[in-house]
């Protein structure tokens, strides 16, 4: 290892009297740190730097957030009329948009009329077959609803008063071949509506052979393209009554016997029927006996 | 009652010296929490020159160091209400110091570079040693002892920072192992390895420059 000693220190070594013979030890070494000291004027400076971080330590830094808090604060003063005059614009625009679904074009109330009222031009009819006559539109509505009533065929009278069950409103109409009319005159054509229409108008204008042979009957049109909606009715009213519902049990139960037992015509007629009372009817019956082919009641 | 066995055995290990700085350090506090804020300038001046250097030690810049220690005596006296006089105040701000250090040399682990003290060689205790580490003639001895300076704080700056802070507060400080075992928050045998394996360490790496 001494061997490895700079020239510089063991030059020295060897001049050194023993009196100046001095072991380079690591505390040495360590102890030069201490006199790598700053120059005086370099506390001057160092006051003056202190003295400025201790005036910005004072004063307080406020949060990114506070700005914001602090625009805010001013409009805290106004948080009862802002949320009120908010709360009404809502309540203005909920009411607004309510109403344009509800009303017309020119702001006039739906009017509902009975659903087999007489047809009449841009009167009710349901959504089907749009090309037929009005005539036939009436046929089907009253057989629609003949349909629905069993036992013998008791229709409803034309002069039905409306109930919710069979009405629909008067802007539910069903123009004839008029695409640009809509179903729902209550609401306004979207643009993309509006120029179909007026490109199949076009269309039609121009070429009516083709339109025809590649469109369908133009009163068809919308009865292919729209489906047919079914007239509205109540649950209730397409159910049967009770006292139906046993007359028809038991002349069903009657009827055919009679057709074959010919000896004993039993009377079947709607007239002989109708004038029974199902009261009476039902009540009068005694005895059910049902043997070789035949049923006998007797009343 | 456990803090009161810790007052007692720091005043059977702390010289009486220490014992009389600590007083009159604790009168001054008493006086800048009371509201007397220019007091706090008397601790400055007595301890800025101990805390520059044992952070200066530690960094081995200059630049930093005095900023570190301005951060040090600021937050000093932003906690001042708080010091209850559990420990010396110079115990309290060499704590400081140093956690403001470490926090800062590992944020700047990369970067490091040395912006070194002048050795003051008008002292009479330098010339010795600067006599004694280096040649005698006059025109290599200030190159000597710059290469000396660098070599002993590229030596310094290969030691983690705990054996550095070690080796810094002992060595270069003055500091006893009970001192230190107090600022560092470490039992006294912990400072006993630690200041151990780090002359190891400086001696590996300084023995081109020692003698036998």
């Amino acid at each position: 290892m001494n061997s490895e000693k700079r020239p510089e220190l063991s030059a020295a070594q060897s001049s050194d009297t023993p009196s100046q013979s001095h072991s380079v030890t690591l505390e040495a070494l360590l102890r030069l740190k201490r006199l790598e000291k700053p120059a005086p004027e370099f506390w001057t400076q160092f006051e003056s730097q202190l003295r400025a971080k201790q005036l910005a330590a004072i004063v307080e830094k406020r949060p990114r957030w506070a700005s914001f808090a602090r625009n805010f604060s001013l409009l805290i003063r106004y948080q009862v009329p802002i949320g009120a005059v908010a709360a009404i614009a809502v309540a203005w625009a909920g009411f607004h948009g309510y109403r344009a679904m509800t009303l017309g074009h020119d702001g006039s109330a739906v009017a509902y009329i009975p659903l087999t009222a007489p047809a009449e031009e841009g009167a009710v009819a349901p959504l089907k077959d749009a090309g037929l006559s009005e005539s036939d539109r009436s046929a089907d509505v009253a057989r629609e609803v003949s349909r629905e009533v069993t036992g013998g065929g008791q229709q409803v009278s034309a002069n039905a008063q409306p109930t919710a069950a069979n009405v629909l409103p008067a802007a539910y109409t069903a123009p004839r071949g008029e695409f640009s009319q809509g179903r729902w005159s209550g609401y306004d054509k979207t643009p993309s509506e509006r120029s179909i229409a007026a490109n199949l108008a076009a269309a039609q204008a121009a070429e009516p052979g083709f339109a025809q042979n590649f469109l369908g009957l133009s009163q068809n049109f919308d009865a292919r393209l729209v489906p047919d909606r079914p007239p509205v009715t109540e649950p209730l009213a397409r159910m049967t009554p009770p006292s139906q519902e046993r007359r028809s049990r038991l002349m069903s139960a009657v009827l055919p016997v009679a057709a074959v037992a010919t000896e004993h015509p039993i009377l079947s007629s709607d007239g002989f029927v109708g004038r029974l009372s199902d009261d009476r009817l039902y009540n009068s019956i005694s005895r059910y006996k049902v043997a070789g082919g035949e049923l006998s009641i007797k009343f | 009652m456990l803090e009161a066995i810790k007052v007692f055995g720091k005043a059977l290990v702390a010289s009486p010296e220490r014992l009389r700085e600590a007083d009159q350090d604790w009168n001054i506090v008493r006086r800048v929490q009371g509201g007397d804020v220019a007091a706090f300038d008397e601790l400055i001046l007595k301890y800025r020159s101990r805390v520059y250097g044992v952070i200066y030690n530690m960094t081995s810049n200059r630049e930093d160091a005095a900023d570190l220690t301005q951060d040090a005596f600021i937050k000093a006296f932003q906690s001042i209400h708080r010091f209850q006089g559990q420990s010396s105040f110079f115990t309290w701000i060499y704590r400081i110091a140093i956690n403001g250090t470490l926090t800062h040399l590992r944020k700047n682990r990369t970067r490091s570079f040395f912006s070194l003290e002048r050795i003051q060689e008008d002292e009479p205790v330098s010339k010795e040693l600067i006599a004694a580490l280096t040649d005698k003639s006059v025109n290599s001895r200030e190159s000597s002892i710059r290469e000396l300076q660098e070599k002993l704080n590229e030596a310094m700056q290969k030691l983690s920072t705990n054996h550095r802070t070690v080796v810094t507060l002992f060595e270069i400080d003055g500091l006893s192992h009970q001192e230190i075992a107090e600022v560092m928050n470490c039992s006294v045998g912990t400072v006993r390895s630690r200041l151990h394996y780090a002359k190891q360490l400086l001696q590996a790496e300084l023995q081109p420059y020692m003698s036998r």
